[in-house]
């Protein structure tokens, strides 16, 4: 045979199988038949609507939802990431206010969401632009959302592989190849390289490239991922050889890479947050954290499965995990195993198939848990001020708040008079977050992770160089959701409290309040306020433990408000603990009784102490009430 | 001690019952066993009797057992009725514990039931059951003698029965059912909206639309609406939408698709001017003016923003732009 001729038979071939319909399927509710895949339940197909529906909206009306937030919010903007193989422009909407600190000055964090990468898993643009919604809708809220606009910038992804994406809506009930593996249409996982728009035709209906297999930096190294072009999990010719790939890697640039902590890329399903170590331990635990968070936002019923450091299969959260040392994710909505769980027919692939029913919950339960893990990654929380309030005359005897100065924040203490014994006070304990939950205006629980107080709150003196302690019953205080709390409602905490008969100020060398809190997600408290925390290289710096330990990312007791400074360590070893004594609540009493001994030497310290924050604060001015 | 022994025993046995029925296998593997069945064995697949099938099962392992009962079981749900033998089969297989797992190529690292022989017979015994039913509900309706309220019950087989039949329905049938209905006062009972869409998609009546969009707007009122211009005429559709606009839940709907697919008609034109005058709804009509095709209403539009500075009127004149290109 020459070689013309083998090449007229090769046309031929190609143009035989190109001619060739390939066989489709059709997913049905009951209806059976042999080319029918009957799902058992009403089949979706795409609505066009902007508002939220129990369904699945259009490519067409999910990005002009985006363009409306963006038009109403000056908190949205849309920028162009790159295009995809097609040519369609891919977006990415820059979500938080202007700057780039924090409503305390500090550095602030930024979150890159993706979603949309596999065509056929709609509950991802779904999910996605949930979120959006969720932080549009309430971005006046005065607690979890306006907190996440103003402290957290967000870069989001609704739909990364658009033409796959319009591919499957253009087929929303039909499939081709087996009913058992379904490939095209409806079930087009891939992009679109080298793939026409028509499902009928036999050659492309394989061809694409599998986005979340096209990444560095385990790229074509594991069994899990295909150099055959036909193959599902084709990875590419090489990594981020698709201009998808390469947007998503530019909406990094976006969310600024010095700043990135927060990566996420939300997929269907099995019910699952994977996540990719690295060789960075403390990230790695965070990760852990993190990922606990999210999932008990939903009460557990998503897994969690980490990958070890150093293997991987092409994923996008590898990438970030390892280039940038983020908090990274891939997280698989619902269901677990199949439709079964919603009363369909489990046929095989059934899964990608959310029931319309489903969509709203299934939305408010991944913002539900986004927007928990992002609230934790903003930054631990810690006490900002303190003020104590005569009850009987409402005349604030201690007013102490930490304001940054430089690299650091400084206790600026506006007001003292000495505490009395059987004085009635209503103590107001500040955050630089919302602390609590709410529901329906409520504060609430947050799974295991918190109960509505969840906070104990001491103060902790001494006298004669041995500690004493005035406890107080915080079942008695609350959270303040309706007014008085700083910024975000349940921010400050309002406790009442009272000093034992035989309170005597002067006696003590140092008073300061211990506070041990968590916030909403259990997170404790930063041990010392004057140091900044910060996300750097994959872990928490400047996050003190009650040791004043920085370096384990846990937290503990803070005890930086001193009513009376000694001018001690913040984490010196305690005084050596009085003789055993019942510190009843709420009335506390002192042990062992007050003495005069020492007392001009703090009386002095005092004085010294009012006169230096009352020229801070003519300086800096009174922050209260932000 | 006794007792210990026999619980370890048990145990025992119960997982070496379950590592025998339960097969791991890839989806290339379960591509390449369902199309061995389906290509080059479908005689076998065709079989009628339950003893041939159970006779070629039995000397099957457990994986060929699982792909071969499956499609047995689907190919049984293809049928109008099943006979008594078949019945029986289809009740021993609600019992099978032979499940087929494996891990897809795209979730190498979770582990899915890929074939379940309960759950496949469970779901065939179901769809021949809904077939049954719908075949009851056809000759109780030929003879004059349905209780609807028998059909209603939601998340039966019964309701889904109901809405297979009215999908075999001619649009005559339909419009006789609706006029039974509304006679009836059935509609405020109807658990959904799904038989009422049905109902309309077969014979469209703009009193039973008011009555669809009286009601809450669920999964089947938005499918409804978005097949509106493959299944009504431009006239009856505008009507159509003109009502949804009243239920705030589908205007956001409405108003896009009196933008994308009747802004050339007068009377949508008018719809889309009063959405863009409502509160409610005005974002809602400046993003759709993106899809009005109508360059006069366009042109009309830009005019009227052209003096107007306020952030309404800018993102406005921005979409009427938009749409110029596209």
């Amino acid at each position: 045979m020459t070689r013309f001729s083998l090449q007229i038979l090769c046309w031929g071939l190609a143009a035989f199988s190109i001619s060739l319909s390939a066989v489709t399927f059709t997913y049905t509710n009951t209806e059976t038949g042999p080319n029918n895949i009957p799902l058992g339940l009403v089949v979706p197909i795409p609505v066009d609507s902007l508002t939220p529906i129990p369904g699945f909206r259009t490519y067409n009306s999910l990005n002009l939802r985006h363009v409306q937030m963006t038009d109403a919010s000056e908190l949205f903007t849309q920028i162009q990431i790159g295009q995809t193989v097609n040519g369609r422009a891919i977006f990415a909407y820059s979500i938080g206010d202007a700057d780039t600190v924090t409503i305390n000055g500090d550095r602030e964090g930024s979150a890159l969401i993706n979603g949309g990468i596999h065509a056929r898993e709609w509950q991802t643009p779904e999910a996605v632009t949930g979120y959006m919604e969720y932080l549009f809708d309430n971005q006046g809220d005065q607690h979890l959302a306006q907190f996440l606009l103003e402290n957290m910038h967000f870069v989001v992804i609704p739909v990364l592989n658009i033409d796959g994406f319009l591919q499957t809506q253009r087929f929303p009930n039909l499939v081709t190849d087996t009913s058992s593996t379904p490939r095209d249409g409806r079930m087009r996982r891939k992009n679109m390289r080298d793939v026409d728009e028509d499902i009928d035709t036999l050659g492309d209906n394989l061809n694409g490239i599998d986005l979340n297999r096209n990444n560095a930096p385990y790229w074509a190294t594991s069994n899990s991922s295909s150099n055959d072009v036909s193959s599902l999990v084709y990875h590419g010719a090489s990594p981020a050889s698709e201009p998808e790939t390469q947007a998503l890697q530019q909406g990094a640039t976006v969310a600024g890479e010095d700043r990135l902590r927060f990566y996420i890329d939300t997929h269907s399903f099995t019910q699952k947050y994977f996540a990719s170590y690295t060789n960075n331990s403390r990230r790695n635990s965070v990760n852990d954290r993190i990922a606990l968070i999210m999932r008990a936002a939903n009460n557990f019923k998503y897994e969690y499965d980490p990958t070890p450091a150093n293997v991987g299969i092409g994923l996008t959260d590898e990438y970030f995990a390892n280039t940038y040392q983020a908090i990274s994710y891939t997280l698989e909505t619902e269901p677990a195993q199949s439709n079964a769980e919603y009363g369909g027919t489990g046929v095989s692939h059934s899964g990608f198939v959310l029931p319309n029913a489903e969509v709203p919950r299934m939305r408010t339960e991944t913002t539900n848990a986004t927007m928990a893990g992002l609230y934790a990654m903003t930054y631990p929380p810690s006490l900002t001020g303190l003020e104590i309030v005569r009850t009987r005359d409402q005349v604030s005897v201690f007013v102490g708040q930490f304001v940054k100065q430089g690299e650091e924040r400084v206790l600026n203490v506006s007001s003292t008079e000495p505490l009395q014994g059987e004085e009635q006070y209503q103590l107001f304990v500040r955050f630089n977050k919302p602390m609590r939950q709410l529901e329906n205006g409520e504060v609430v629980g947050f799974s295991n992770l918190s109960n509505p107080i969840g906070i104990s709150l001491e103060l902790t003196g001494t006298i004669d160089a041995q500690e004493i302690v005035y406890d107080m019953d915080t079942s008695q205080g609350e959270w303040l959701v309706d007014n008085e709390f700083s910024r975000y409602k349940t921010d400050t905490f309002s406790q009442p409290f009272s000093l034992p008969s035989n309170f005597d100020w002067s006696a003590h060398t140092l008073l300061s309040l211990s506070a041990t809190a968590k916030d909403f997600t259990g997170q404790n408290l930063d041990a010392d306020t004057s140091t900044i925390a910060d996300w750097q290289n994959g872990s928490w710096s400047d996050y003190e433990d009650s040791n004043g330990n920085s370096n384990n990312d846990q937290g503990g007791t803070n005890k930086a408000f001193r009513l009376i400074d000694d001018g001690s360590d913040l984490f010196a070893p305690s005084a050596p603990p009085p003789t055993p004594t019942p510190t009843p609540a709420p009335t506390p009493s002192p042990t062992p009784s007050s003495s005069s001994g020492g007392g001009a030497l703090p009386m002095g310290m005092l004085m010294l102490l009012i006169v230096i924050a009352r020229r801070r604060l003519s300086a800096i001015g009174h922050k209260k009430g932000r | 001690m006794k007792t210990l022994i026999y619980i370890t025993m048990l145990g025992m046995y119960c997982l070496l019952t379950n590592s025998a029925l339960s097969q791991i296998v890839s989806e290339n593997q379960l591509r390449d066993k369902i199309s061995y069945w389906n290509e080059s064995k479908s005689d076998i697949v065709k079989l009628q009797s339950v003893d041939q099938i159970q006779n070629v099962l039995d000397k099957l392992d457990d994986a060929d057992r699982a792909v071969l009962s499956h499609l047995w079981l689907t190919k049984l749900s293809e049928l109008e009725q099943v006979n008594a033998g078949q019945k029986h089969w289809l009740d021993n297989m609600l019992k099978s514990d032979l499940t087929l797992s494996g891990y897809l190529d795209d979730h190498p690292e979770k582990l899915l039931d890929l074939i379940t022989i309960s759950r496949s017979a469970k779901s065939t015994i179901r769809l021949l059951n809904v077939k049954h039913l719908a075949t009851v509900l056809s000759q109780q309706w030929q003879q004059d003698a349905v209780e609807w309220t028998n059909w209603l019950e939601p998340q039966t087989s019964n309701y889904a029965a109901l809405i297979h039949w009215l999908k075999t329905t001619s649009p005559e049938q339909a419009k006789r059912i609706s006029a039974q209905w509304l006679n009836a006062d059935l509609l405020p009972s109807l658990p959904d909206n799904h038989a009422l869409t049905v109902l309309l998609t077969k014979n469209y009546s703009l009193e039973l639309v008011g009555y669809l969009v009286q009601r809450r707007a669920d999964e089947f009122t938005y499918q409804y609406y978005q097949q509106l211009p493959q299944t009504s005429d431009s006239f009856s559709a505008i009507a159509q939408l003109d009502l949804a606009l009243g239920n705030s839940d589908l205007a956001s709907q409405a108003i896009l698709a009196l933008a994308t697919h009747y802004s050339h008609e007068l009377s949508a034109q008018t719809l889309i001017k009063n959405a863009l005058h409502k509160p409610s709804t005005q974002w809602f009509a400046i993003t759709a003016l993106e899809k009005v095709k109508d360059e006069e209403f366009r042109t009309a539009l830009l005019k009227r923003y052209d003096s107007d500075a306020s952030s309404l009127a800018k993102a406005a004149k921005k979409q009427l732009k938009k749409g110029e290109s596209l």
